[in-house]
């Protein structure tokens, strides 16, 4: 169908109406649908995602600079991660900010914040597809839990680190 | 206690994400707001007390990259925070979005839709109005004069008065403001903020700033700054500069601005009664501005200089600096006065907050 009359046709539709004839063009197009799944199955890659955790804005700021050196300056290859939320502006590297335990405390259980953490912590690593992670700061090693691969459901915690074996 | 998130597209300055907290601020005390957005504006968000989490607009990523991790993300915080209701601030929805929407249907989705689009512009953005349950427009003070797509589609639409963040009695008396923001009493006290998306802001604040200066002692000239980082911009030493947020508590000092004419800063002048000289910007991609201003011109609340030219900025600026004028256009300010569109805008998601708790359909 050409585009045109498509969009001169579903604007005057009502909501169901409209709804269901994009699901029978969708459905009608299994090639742009392959090719879609194929294109959005694509992740950016990083090379170093850095978990920045209880920082300030001064000090997340050189951690960033740190990690542009290693980098060889390539914005696009670094991801930090931080509860704070100094952005870094448009050129500059990937960040994503991970809402602070205080915040969270605030609405939400307590009990909550670390298995949020470590599931949003192992959601990034996965979107990015980070070749090697480091982590700064003042982070507790649950809420890393996920990087070793575990998934964890929505209300699912990690679980308790056992005590190092006796040298 | 339900949740309701609210997503805001990263627009050039505030204006959807202060939409948001506007609304956000006259919820029910039984509905905790989360602020999702992909603007610079965390920090703020986060100031004013709103819980908050971020999205980097798309950057060096491609865009099924950039919708890919989208998707991921909003299913991901669909499943932690359970809101009752999602809405969407903007004029496009991003593919990613879309895609969350569909995979869980469970969720009332709002498009907070604002209206004054451009003649015959968005025709695409109308047609993903099925993935929302519901639309709420905010009100324009030159509804009169929209000629955008959405005057014809507004079957179902809530539409409410212009959303602003502060009530009238939230503004500091001018007494107060004066102090806030140290200024001498009695002086002619002017408000510079063109714009932070017109590309002109360093060279046409700096006109306004040489123009006014000529005026001596008797005028106070203020230039706001964004208070996103990025938008800052350098201007002439030694102005007064203020980077407040909300900056409306602090316009009863002022009295006049010259000023862009976003939604916000628009309806936040005349709304509070600021005789001002609007700058419209004729190159966005979608907001009317040009009829905006216009408009507010013709019935007399402000003026528009939209010609860029030094005859016209005179004339415009002789006025203002009038006090008669000045009070003219208050006057016809309060007598065209309207109310503040942010608490019928949160009564509609309260309504469908309780729809979606107990099952309910719209009539």
């Amino acid at each position: 169908m050409p585009r045109r009359i498509y969009l001169a046709l579903i604007s005057r539709l009502s909501r169901k109406q409209a709804k269901r004839l994009q699901s029978i063009v969708m459905a009608l197009r299994p090639r742009a649908r392959r090719r879609a799944a194929a294109l959005a199955a694509l992740t950016p890659e990083v090379h170093l995602m850095c978990i920045a955790w209880g920082v300030d804005r001064a000090e997340l700021e050189r951690i960033r600079d740190r990690m542009l050196a290693i980098g060889g300056r390539k914005p696009e290859r670094i991801l930090v991660v931080s509860d704070c939320d100094a952005l870094f502006g448009k050129g500059s590297c990937h960040f994503e900010y991970i809402p602070a335990r205080a915040e969270w405390e605030q609405r939400f259980d307590p009990a909550d914040y670390d298995g949020f953490v470590a599931r949003r912590i192992s959601e990034i690593a996965g979107s990015f597809r980070a070749r090697r992670v480091v982590a700064l700061g003042e982070i507790a090693e649950p809420l890393l839990y996920g990087l070793a691969g575990k998934k964890l459901g929505p209300a699912e915690e990690p679980p308790a680190l056992e005590a190092p074996p006796a040298a | 206690m339900s949740a309701v998130m609210f997503i805001t597209s990263n627009g050039f300055g505030l204006g959807h994400v202060t939409r948001c907290m506007a609304i956000s601020r006259r919820l029910p005390p039984e509905i905790e707001p989360i602020i999702f957005t992909l603007s610079e504006a965390l920090p703020i968000v986060r100031r004013q007390g709103f819980y908050a989490e971020y999205f980097a607009s798309r950057d060096s990523e491609t865009a099924d990259q950039w919708n890919g991790r989208l998707r991921t993300r909003l299913h991901a915080t669909f499943e932690q925070y359970d809101p009752a209701v999602v809405v969407f601030d903007g004029t496009h929805s991003y593919r990613g979005m879309r895609e969350a929407f569909d995979e869980d249907p469970s969720r009332k989705y709002v498009w907070s839709r604002r209206g004054m689009w451009r003649p015959g512009g968005g025709v695409s953005n109308l047609t993903f109005t099925s993935y929302f349950d519901a639309v709420i427009e905010p009100g324009e003070f030159a509804h009169e004069v929209d000629q955008g797509l959405t005057t014809q589609h507004r079957e179902g639409v809530t539409m409410v008065e212009p959303i602003l963040f502060c009530d009238q009695e939230e503004l500091l008396s001018r007494e107060q403001a004066e102090a806030e923001l140290d200024l001498e009493p009695g002086g002619v006290n002017v408000l510079i903020q063109p714009g932070w998306e017109n590309d002109q802001y360093t060279p046409t604040g700096t006109r306004f700033v040489e123009r006014l200066r000529r005026e001596g002692d008797r005028v106070q000239i203020v230039v706001a700054q964004s208070p996103l980082k990025s938008r800052s911009v350098p201007l002439p030493a030694g102005l007064k500069t203020v980077s407040t947020y909300p900056l409306a508590r602090v316009y009863r000092a002022f009295d006049l601005s010259v000023s862009g004419a976003g939604y916000n800063i628009f309806h936040e002048l005349v709304g509070y009664q600021v005789p001002a000289l609007f700058i419209p910007n004729a190159g966005t991609p979608l907001d009317d501005q040009v009829a905006r201003t216009r408009y507010a011109q013709e019935k007399g609340v402000a003026r528009s200089w939209e010609d860029g030219a030094e005859e016209s900025l005179e004339e415009h600026l002789e006025l203002l600096l009038d006090p008669a004028e000045r009070a003219r256009m208050r006057d016809r300010a309060a007598a065209l006065s309207f109310g503040n569109g942010a608490a019928g805008a949160a009564a509609r998601i309260a309504e469908l907050v309780e729809q979606r708790e107990t099952g309910a359909e719209d009539a």
